[in-house]
């Protein structure tokens, strides 16, 4: 194993205890509303998806030496994903009236995440054709949650109505555009083993994982 | 050679009887526990093809160990989960949900320890104690993870599609990593059949089943 190779294991390993701890602690905030908070459970949703992911990948190597390019383990992040595309339509769902009629005139501004979403899983599929279902399998949510991200953003920040969530939208945003720098470093990686700006995505995309929980905090906070 | 379809027979007969002489809540029970059976004798056939034609492709220079490994948890989850989604579009009542989806659960548990215990002996009491504690309880904990899930949206509109789909995204990773323990060796395997333990001790621990009520708090 070499450093690169050792650093991406040990970020493996504290990505799922991170995703752990966040699982729990989401789960309790939850637990801790009367009536129970949607969105905190569906966090914890979202990190144990990621944990089992973290798991999934760690096992195979350790089990079968290396990891499978496509698994059950690609499916817990997809699961992973749609938690939180089910959680931003819960939470337009609390839009007041006048909201939802502002809202409107965002939906538009709004397709520019899932186009640029697009635009990188083109070029995912142009560089490393073999592995095709791989790639549409993560670009499906990952497109639809790019385009509600965005358009709860702006709604939030740039409309008249409440702005508590738009830190949590914000977090999302940021969480998907490492994601889609870490498969384009992970597809270019592909021929070539592991590199430095895959290790920095990586490492990003378990912090900005982690921002998630606090933004969700921050807003419900609020 | 084992004829699962001989085993489902014995199994689900008297169940099925049962289920036309009682009522309510128990009759629901019972045509759940047989719906689980089914499940579990409709998947062995499934996954056997599945893999097979995964296999037959070249997916991943898998071998057909691995490809039985990959595709086996998706298919069981959801075969465990179509009874529970035809339940649901007739409207219950979110805690029946729950009920069911373990009443699925349960079944298939059941039906997969005979199927076991018959091809590989009864004579080995650890055997069947293990497999009871591991395999079966994952069922359980995995139809248990779901049923509350689905109950927790239950109601919520088009909230209740995107929920199913990543339970069950989840509750197949979680099958595929107990999976993965149980076809390790040593210390790995002994984690895997403690895995499904903890979680329902966890699940026990943390049971407070969703209320009527959800709402996502914003302000």
């Amino acid at each position: 194993m070499d450093t690169l190779e050792t650093l991406d294991f040990i970020s493996y390993i504290v990505g799922g205890v991170l995703a752990a701890a966040w699982g729990i602690l989401s789960f309790w905030r939850a637990r801790g509303e009367k009536d129970g908070s949607l969105l905190f459970y569906l966090l914890s949703g979202f990190y144990a998806c990621v944990l089992m992911c973290d798991i999934y990948y760690l096992l195979t190597w350790v089990v079968e030496d290396y990891p499978f390019v496509l698994s059950p383990g690609d499916l817990s992040w997809v699961g992973g994903l749609s938690f939180l595309i089910t959680a931003a339509l819960g939470l337009a769902d609390q839009w007041t009236p006048g909201q939802r009629e502002a809202a409107k005139k965002y939906r538009l501004p709004a397709l520019a995440a899932p186009a640029v979403c697009i635009a990188f899983n083109i070029a995912y599929i142009t560089i490393y054709p073999e592995i095709i279902v791989n790639y549409l399998l993560y670009a499906v949510p990952t497109v639809i949650l790019s385009y509600f991200a965005l358009w709860l953003f702006l709604t939030e920040h740039m409309g008249s109505a409440r702005h508590n969530m738009r830190i949590y939208h914000l977090a999302v945003l940021i969480w998907l555009t490492v994601q889609l720098f870490y498969d384009l470093f992970s597809t270019l990686g592909m021929d070539y083993g592991y590199a430095v700006p895959f290790e920095i995505c990586s490492w990003l995309l378990t912090l900005t994982t982690a921002t998630i929980y606090f933004a969700a905090k921050k807003g419900a906070g609020a | 050679m084992i004829y699962l379809e001989d085993i489902f027979v014995c199994l689900a007969v008297p169940l099925i009887i049962a289920a036309c002489l009682l009522k309510g809540e128990t009759r629901r029970f019972l045509v759940f526990f047989s719906l689980g059976l089914l499940a579990c004798l409709l998947s062995a056939h499934i996954n056997s093809t599945l893999a097979a034609a995964v296999f037959n492709n070249g997916c991943a220079s898998l071998t057909m160990r691995q490809a039985m490994a990959q595709v086996t948890p998706i298919c069981e989850e959801v075969m465990k989960t179509l009874p529970v989604f035809f339940f649901m579009a007739r409207g219950p009542k979110r805690e029946n949900i729950i009920a069911a989806s373990l009443a699925v659960g349960l079944g298939f548990a059941t039906f997969e320890n005979c199927w076991y215990i018959i091809e590989y002996g009864s004579a080995d009491f650890l055997y069947a104690l293990t497999r009871s504690f591991s395999a079966g309880l994952t069922h359980a904990v995995c139809a248990a993870i779901l049923g509350w899930g689905l109950a927790l949206t239950y109601g919520c509109g088009r909230l209740a599609v995107p929920c199913a789909f990543a339970l069950l995204c989840a509750t197949s990773t979680f099958h595929a990593i107990y999976n993965l323990f149980a076809a390790a060796d040593g210390a790995w395997r002994i984690a895997g059949y403690i895995l499904p333990v903890i979680t329902a001790g966890a699940i026990l621990f943390f049971s407070k089943w969703p209320g009527k009520e959800t709402d996502v708090k914003q302000e």
